[in-house]
């Protein structure tokens, strides 16, 4: 089940919301089991097979914390915590990696038959969310929870579930048994709800029919103006896509009063690569950064050593996005770009008048997200040749076709990567008067309900609505 | 936000909520969609292998796309909304000023993937000839040019109108049928010639119209008279009346777009001057005899299903004149208009479209009513489709 579907906002919503809020606010614990039974539901509508991998995933997480917590022989918090950590990554590695690996196997010419194994939804997501729980909780960075529906009720909590962002324990263990739901919270939450619905049905979808339509072609085919609205379309798709959802997430999440963090702050007005990984996927670059990074010495090491603790970072976030080389081939693309900003050409892109700067993040970028998107890496290079004017081309027309035909959604999407948003309310503040006053309480509050009317019309009239991220 | 706003706010929302979900609930159930043209998707079936691989909720979330409340409305407002924003392409039609015509995707033509096809397809036209040859009958396999394919110029210059596609189908047919003596008339060159090339072909649909359909029955009858040791009556156009009917014409494409557009276009009937009795059968059963299927109502829409009374599996229409031949028309809908003039020149007209017909194979079903000729009509669309129509 999505965010952006009939079942959720007609049925599984409703019914949360009703269930949940009439429950009284003093028996948090029943309200906790309410939440956790509808997040499972919420798994298990997905595909009831593999609900009881997100049992299993919750168990071992629970143990694992309970081994690792402070005060136990260190052996036995070292066997919690590492046990925890083959068990997560061992599940993930079976159903993400099992079939990448033998078929690569077989592709060396080894005996290996290819298991077919179906990646179970947001796998990805909820064994990083529970291996930062007991990672914390041996650390002594968090508190060992002891009641396993509390544990579950973290890792299975449905606004994030399924495609992040990756809530730490530490974000909302207080607020897992001690919360405050409002309306102040709810109304916040609805609004954001309403504005990342907007963008998933109103952006993401329509710039996600362009790079499929391009994307979709052979890359040889394409000519280059074609290719580049394609690619600029998935930039945009990916963006609003993944971003609508965490706003969904955190708009849900405060609605039944937790507060998760910002997972995207607008990226795309970033002026190096670095800059960009500061503003994109938040929970997941900060993830690697806590528990793969800094662990291997981070950057305060040998400039070598540094090296290598990077390419250790960029090769599992690629791979987290995907058993693919694509995937592989777009961490080591950050890689070099990362690393030749620290130590090659940083000085110099300082420098650089501020167009210039975001150019060059930009095309990084966009580059990037072919290699992202392509599904194999003859077709990216296919894809990447077809942009430099590479290909033998059809006419350009069907890049006109594209531009004129969602040109409604280009000036849209083209605006919304910038922080108008902040802009409007600086503005807004600094004026004194009543209408300033009025446009900041109700200007939002209209905006969303608009966008959530536009939205149901978009659900009810178009059966294209795939999210991107369920993918990991 | 002020306390006002998010009472507001939290009160709209769960309004809104509740309120389409009791609509929702409350709405009458519906199986088909007219304007889509398509069954709507039906409640999924519970069964432990859908549930467990999650096709058993995508088949809710599918149902309730179909089936939520005030959908037609919603589609209504959104096709509007897409007309008022001036999008080129709306729901895959492409509307300009002249026509409403079909989106046709961006695709390269793979050259010799056609010229393989078309082979294939002469292949297949040359048994079935060999079959109707057989017997001493006349066989002829006709190419019409569909909407997209008369109205080439209509579409901006950025879309896609499958010219490059269209003529080198045309043109390895017309070579692969010469290389097997497979009697291909092509009605291309016959369209386009002639002085007002447009009101052979629907503004709004994809079929041509009743004039379209006069110019091919007339230069099938003069080619078969031409080739074949047979003297077909063809009826001229001091012979007939074509005469408009009075409802609006809710073409294929007009109805994509949720009647929200339209252009000039109407349906005409064919009627001759000196009335042909006949007798109609469908499906083997002796019906009402009419050929337009009219609504009851002048005020009610018209689609191309006028003609025929739309696509069915076997039709004889039997005019008990044994001095004339008897025809076999097979094909796609474009036989349906054709048919309408047709039968007034033969004894009997047999009509089969094998999308629907199944009780035999199409050789199987000429040997057992020998008609002297056979004409096939298919549309540039599905010249090279093998499939149904295309003989299996």
């Amino acid at each position: 089940m999505v965010f952006s579907s009939l079942t959720f906002l007609l049925f599984f919503l409703p019914a949360l919301l009703l269930c949940y809020f009439l429950v009284p606010a003093r028996y948090r614990g029943v309200r906790n089991c309410v939440l956790l039974l509808f997040s499972l539901f919420f798994y298990r509508c997905g595909g009831a097979d593999y609900l009881p991998l997100l049992l299993v995933s919750i168990g071992i997480n629970y143990l694992g914390g309970l081994l690792a917590a402070p005060g136990r022989p260190l052996w036995v918090r070292r066997l919690g915590l590492w046990g925890a950590v083959a068990g997560g990554l061992g599940l993930l590695g079976w159903f993400k990696y099992a079939g990448f690996l033998a078929s690569n196997l077989k592709a060396l010419g080894l005996p290996v038959s290819v298991p077919q194994i179906v990646l179970p939804i947001g796998i990805s997501f909820f064994t990083f969310q529970g291996l930062s729980y007991v990672i914390d909780v041996y650390r002594g960075d968090a508190d060992c929870q002891r009641n396993p529906l509390y544990v579950a009720l973290y890792v299975a909590l449905f606004p994030q579930l399924v495609a992040g962002p990756i809530v730490r324990y530490t974000t909302v263990e207080e607020e897992i048994s001690r919360r405050r739901e409002s309306l102040e919270e709810f109304s916040q939450g609805v609004v954001r709800f309403c504005f990342g619905l907007g963008k998933k049905m109103l952006l993401a979808n329509a710039m996600g029919e362009v790079a499929d339509g391009i994307f979709g072609q052979p890359a040889a085919s394409l000519a280059t103006l074609t290719a580049w609205v394609g690619a600029a379309a998935y930039t945009l798709q990916i963006y609003f896509d993944f971003s609508a959802y965490s706003d969904m997430a955190i708009g849900l999440g405060r609605m039944f009063g937790f507060h998760f963090l910002e997972n995207f702050d607008y990226p795309y007005i970033a002026a190096s690569v670095k800059e960009f990984w500061r503003r994109w996927h938040i929970s997941l670059s900060t993830w690697f950064r806590d528990y793969v990074y800094i662990p291997l010495g981070g950057s305060r090491c040998s400039r070598g050593r540094n090296l290598l603790n990077l390419l250790a970072v960029w090769l599992l976030t690629g791979l987290w996005h995907g058993a693919n080389w694509t995937f592989v081939l777009w961490g080591l693309w950050f890689y070099v770009l990362l690393t030749g900003e620290r130590y090659v050409w940083g000085g110099a892109l300082d420098k650089l008048p501020c167009m210039v700067k975001h150019l060059y993040t930009m095309l990084a970028v966009i580059v990037s997200w072919v290699l992202f998107r392509a599904p194999d890496l003859g077709c990216a290079v296919g894809y990447l040749k077809a942009m430099c004017g590479g290909g033998w081309g059809l006419p350009v027309r069907q890049g006109v076709y594209y531009l004129l035909e969602f040109w409604p959604e280009w000036v849209l999407g083209v605006l919304a990567v910038f922080p108008w948003k902040h802009w409007a309310a600086r503005r807004l503040e600094a004026r004194q008067g009543r209408g300033a006053a009025l446009v900041r309480s109700w200007g939002p509050v209209f905006l969303a309900l608009g966008l959530l009317a536009l939205s149901y019309v978009k659900l009810v009239s178009g059966s294209f609505n795939p999210f991107i991220y369920f993918q990991f | 936000m002020s306390r006002n706003a998010q009472r507001l706010v939290t009160a709209a929302f769960l309004l809104f909520l509740g309120l389409a979900l009791a609509a929702t609930l409350l709405r009458e159930e519906e199986t088909y969609s007219f304007f889509e043209n398509r069954t709507l998707a039906p409640k999924p079936v519970y069964s432990a292998q859908a549930d467990g691989d999650g096709s058993y909720f995508s088949g809710w979330e599918r149902y309730l796309s179909d089936h939520a409340a005030g959908r037609n409305t919603l589609l209504r407002l959104k096709t509007q909304l897409d007309l008022a924003l001036g999008r080129p392409v709306v729901n895959d039609v492409v509307v300009t000023e002249e026509a409403l015509l079909p989106y046709l995707p961006e695709r390269p033509v793979d050259r010799g993937a056609v010229s393989r096809q078309a082979g294939a397809m002469a292949d297949r036209l040359a048994e079935i000839q060999a079959a109707v040859e057989g017997y001493g009958g006349y066989y002829c396999y006709v190419g019409v040019p569909c909407q997209y394919a008369c109205r080439e110029e209509d579409y901006p210059w950025y879309l896609n109108n499958r010219a490059d596609l269209s003529a080198w189908s045309v043109q390895e047919l017309s070579r692969a049928a010469a290389e097997r003596g497979v009697n291909f008339l092509d009605m291309g060159p016959v369209f386009r010639t002639q002085p007002d090339p447009d009101r052979l072909t629907s503004a709004v649909d994809n079929h041509y119209s009743i004039q379209g359909a006069y110019l091919t029955y007339r230069t099938i009858l003069e080619r078969i008279n031409a080739q074949a040791e047979l003297e077909v009556p063809v009826l001229g156009e001091e012979d007939v009346t074509i005469s408009q009917v009075p409802n609006r014409y809710l073409g294929s494409r007009t109805r994509k777009l949720l009647a929200q557009e339209w252009r000039e276009d109407a349906l005409y009937r064919l009627d001759p001057v000196e009335a042909v009795p006949f007798t109609r059968y469908n499906y083997g059963k002796e019906t009402y005899s009419s050929l337009y299927a009219l609504p009851e109502h002048p005020w009610e829409d018209v689609t191309y299903n006028l003609y025929m009374g739309g696509d069915l599996a076997e039709t004889l229409i039997d005019t008990g004149r044994e001095e004339l031949p008897s025809v076999l028309v097979y094909g796609d809908s474009f036989t349906n208009a054709l048919e309408c003039v047709m039968y007034l020149s033969f004894d009997k007209m047999y009509s089969l479209d094998l999308r629907h017909y199944k009780d035999m194979s199409l050789e199987d079903y000429i040997a057992g009513t020998r008609p002297q000729v056979v004409v096939c009509i298919r549309d540039y669309e599905s010249l090279l489709d093998l499939g149904a129509n295309g003989g299996g």
